[in-house]
């Protein structure tokens, strides 16, 4: 006689029913975070915090001194000591720099249609920029006005062309040194 | 750089001047006339118009270089400008006008300059001095009349 097999539990040998699809999804997400994760930490190194100024103090004053043997343990005492920050001897040679301006060579003075006459030879070994003006001044009066009126017209065309001046010229009658006769 | 010279002559009737004036000349060193003044004028009329020369002969060199031909185009025209703007005075329409110019003695001037841009003193300098100024141009001293 045929046994049937005992029905089976409820629930028992039912297809699975949990979505694939979704769990594929959420796994590839996590694997994404976790890789977006380590790659923001690869490419944002941590920044090594600064050590706290007493830190760096304490650095530097250690290697200023000499090390002393480890003192016996004392009492807790709080000594004021001040701790200056010592700077770096670039930046103690860059301030100690004395600031020179100097001014840049007056332009050279010029050049004179005359020819060279005897010249002073102390006076060729200097450049030509250190040289004195010309002070040859040459002579006219200014007649109670702040005008030098020279006295020659050839001489003012000379001096106008060597200086590069305009001319002025004043054409008068009667006589010029006179003046309530001008 | 300035300089005098003495073109004409005058009278001393009593004590008093008689005849006798004064054309003052901006040139450049080679001797050609940029601008000039005819007759006495006060001091800030001569200062104005000195800073106005040496500003246009500024601009001239700038504008005109070594070319003397521009040079000359640019004087003009900065003298037909103040004809212009000054005297009311169309230098382009010159040889339309049917009235005769009545102009002052810096507006013959400005016409004279631009008409003949850039000449030489020797040139105009009687012209100046007698056309304008209607005086005479004179070696001879001053004369000194007696009573």
């Amino acid at each position: 006689m045929p046994s049937t097999p005992p029905p089976l539990p409820r629930g028992f040998g039912e297809p699975c029913r949990i979505n694939r699809l979704a769990v594929l999804t959420s796994v590839f997400a996590s694997f994404a975070l976790v890789a977006g994760i380590f790659a923001w930490i690869a490419t944002h190194p941590r920044k090594a915090a600064p050590p706290p100024p007493s830190a760096s103090v304490a650095a530097i004053d250690l290697t200023a001194e000499p090390l002393a043997p480890p003192a016996p343990p004392q009492a807790r005492v709080f000594s004021a000591t001040p701790a200056f920050h010592r700077s770096q001897k670039r930046d103690e040679i860059a301030s100690n720099i004395p600031l020179m301006e100097v001014n840049p060579p007056s332009l050279p003075p010029p050049a004179s249609p005359e020819p060279k006459q005897n010249k002073d030879p102390d006076a060729e070994r200097t450049p030509p920029w250190q040289l004195p003006p010309p002070s040859k001044q040459p002579g006219g009066e200014t007649y109670g006005t702040q005008v030098l009126f020279l006295n020659n017209r050839e001489t003012a065309i000379d001096a106008a062309r060597r200086e590069h001046k305009l001319l002025f010229v004043m054409h008068i009658s009667g006589n010029f040194e006179e003046s309530c006769f001008t | 750089m300035s300089t005098y010279q003495k073109v004409g002559t005058f009278t001393i009737n009593g004590g008093q001047k008689q005849g006798g004036n004064v054309a003052s000349y901006f040139c450049t060193p080679d001797g050609r006339v940029l601008h000039a003044i005819a007759g006495p004028v006060n001091a800030d009329v001569l200062l104005r118009e000195a800073r106005w020369v040496v500003e246009t002969a500024k601009l001239s060199a700038l504008d005109g270089g070594k070319s003397d031909a521009r040079l000359r185009l640019f004087w003009r025209k900065a003298h037909g400008e103040r004809l212009q703007h000054e005297h009311q005075v169309d230098i382009a329409q010159m040889g339309r006008l049917k009235r005769r110019l009545q102009l002052n003695n810096q507006g013959k001037v400005h016409l004279l300059l631009a008409t003949a841009p850039l000449p030489r003193l020797e040139q105009v300098y009687k012209l100046v001095f007698e056309k304008i100024l209607n005086e005479k141009v004179s070696t001879a001293p001053v004369v000194q009349v007696r009573r």
